[in-house]
């Protein structure tokens, strides 16, 4: 320390020099940060894409493959061809993943498959679909029947007209062969149980088969289940 | 008193819950080619699409040109999308008019048999061979609805949806495509496995395609691509996602879910009992 509490000339130096470089780092690290944050490097691990698709209100999002991404063996790209049709392209064999891997300018070419039960899966935004069913939920206008924890303790349900989901659970008398089991047990395992022993299609509502499903259903269903 | 009579019945007759003859019958909903399409390649299989519950039981087709006697053909059905197809015996001749009779198929659950349909169309002069190319969705309007249904019997809610599509070309011509709708993303779509919803004719331009879904497969952040199949199948390529975000309003859908006559009944011994309040306490007014 210099006389008056003034530091020596060499110190203030030193310590210009060591606050010059902090900023250095510091501007570095943002650059790397950035760097990384533009490339798809800060995505979440096993998610190959970012959300893609535009939104139907005018929202666009973004369509960017990682370029670490790893992707299923199916979709490993063959070795690559000399021909490229898109400047820039390497071609490889074109597999569903929303790119255009043969660079014929065109996305995802790739042949449907035929399903077992009829129709075929197709490649549509970069995934392969589910195969086509008969119905959602049921078969229009087929009924199940519920339970009810008053009055007649036995009901019925219609499968609305475009196959999606049920109606209300709408009270019926019991059938003659229930009709004793609902007044004596009322709402209750026992009910369910003689619906599904004597044919009718039922709502698991009491869990009959021990699978902790109450949605499903029990009995004879081939009518109202979609197949 | 006889009058009275009347009303009464009238009454029990209409409040009676029962099943409109639609529910469930099995008719033809769509045609590819539709009605009164021209320039249909001459190697186009010919494709309905029947309602959810239609059975095929080897019914005939009937086909031939216009003002001839017709041939009847056996199709081949595809049940998971309810697709009866028949492939002509021998090309379309060019520039020549035909009709094709769809029979009325007998359904599950129902009694009724489903309605037939004849559609007419006019063959073109080209073989469909390249697959379609195709534009996509190009956007869509949802909405909220409720409205009776047929098989219920009562009001059920639902999402509906208007699709407009993009730019479509083939070399078998526009109107022999059909459209292939899927639900890429929702509550009850896997992420890797977009569901399809629908199958039906290509859109006249302008045209819109109406569908509707259920309140739980649909609300929050919902996606749909579309792609063309042309007239022997072959599809283009996959399209483009098109998102967005619905709401489920709040309505109040009444105290009960046991059916519509204890509703109705509840829901006028209510509106008594608030209109005997409201007349005691006119009255009350008009005395004080």
């Amino acid at each position: 320390m210099e006389d008056g509490g003034r530091m020596p000339e060499w110190i203030r130096h030193c310590i210009h020099v060591v606050g010059h470089m902090r900023l250095a780092w510091l501007i570095g690290a943002l650059l790397v940060l950035g760097a990384c944050s533009r490339t798809g490097l800060g995505l979440e691990e096993g998610d190959p894409f970012e959300p893609q698709g535009v939104d139907a209100s005018g929202g666009r999002q973004q369509q960017l493959p990682r370029p670490d991404a790893k992707l299923p063996d199916a979709e490993i790209p063959v070795e690559p061809g000399l021909d490229a049709a898109v400047p820039g392209c390497i071609p490889s064999e074109e597999v569903c993943n929303g790119r255009d891997d043969d660079c014929n300018g065109r996305v995802d070419e790739v042949p449907p498959i035929p399903c077992p039960g009829g129709g075929q899966r197709y490649c549509v935004a970069g995934r392969m679909s589910q195969c086509p069913r008969r119905c959602d939920v049921c078969i229009p206008g087929g009924e199940r029947v519920c339970f009810l924890s008053y009055c007649k303790y036995w009901a019925t349900q219609s499968c609305t007209a475009d196959g999606r989901s049920f109606g209300g659970c709408h009270e019926q008398d019991p059938p003659p062969e229930c009709r004793k089991i609902a007044n004596d047990k009322k709402y209750s395992r026992e009910l369910e149980q003689c619906c599904v022993d004597n044919g009718y299609c039922c709502l698991d509502e009491f869990d009959l088969d021990g699978d902790r499903d109450r949605n499903e259903l029990l009995g004879n269903c081939e009518e109202i289940l979609c197949k | 008193m006889r009058l009275s009579l009347l009303a009464v019945v009238a009454f029990v007759v209409l409040a009676t819950p029962a099943r409109a003859d639609d529910c469930a019958r099995p008719d033809v909903v769509d045609t590819m080619p539709i009605d009164g399409a021209r320039g249909v390649p001459t190697n186009a299989s010919l494709v309905a699409r029947y309602a959810t519950t239609a059975e095929y039981f080897g019914e005939e087709v009937s086909f031939g040109v216009v003002g001839a006697t017709p041939v009847a053909l056996t199709g081949s059905y595809n049940g998971a999308e309810q697709l009866l197809s028949v492939i002509v015996p021998e090309p379309l001749l060019a520039g020549t008019e035909y009709e094709v009779e769809w029979p009325g198929l007998r359904g599950l659950n129902t009694a009724n048999k489903g309605r037939s349909r004849k559609v007419r169309f006019t063959a073109g002069a080209v073989e469909d061979v390249e697959p379609p190319s195709f534009d996509g969705l190009v956007g869509f309007d949802w909405d909220y609805e409720r409205e009776q249904d047929d098989c219920t019997d009562r009001i059920e809610e639902r999402f509906v949806f208007d699709f407009d599509v993009g730019v479509a070309a083939d070399d078998g011509g526009r109107d022999s495509l059909s459209l292939v709708i899927f639900q890429t993303q929702g509550p009850t779509v896997p992420a890797d496995a977009p569901k399809p919803i629908h199958v039906g004719h290509f859109p006249a331009p302008g045209e819109r395609v109406h569908l509707v879904d259920t309140v739980s497969a649909s609300t929050g952040r919902v996606c749909y691509a579309a792609l063309a199949r042309d007239s022997t199948g072959l599809p283009s390529s996959g399209g483009q996602e098109r998102c967005t975000t619905t709401v489920e309003p709040p309505f109040f859908d009444g105290c009960t879910e046991s059916g519509h006559g204890r509703a109705g009944a509840a829901t006028a011994l209510a509106i008594a009992a608030v209109l005997i309040a409201a007349g005691r306490g006119r009255r009350r007014t008009s005395r004080s």
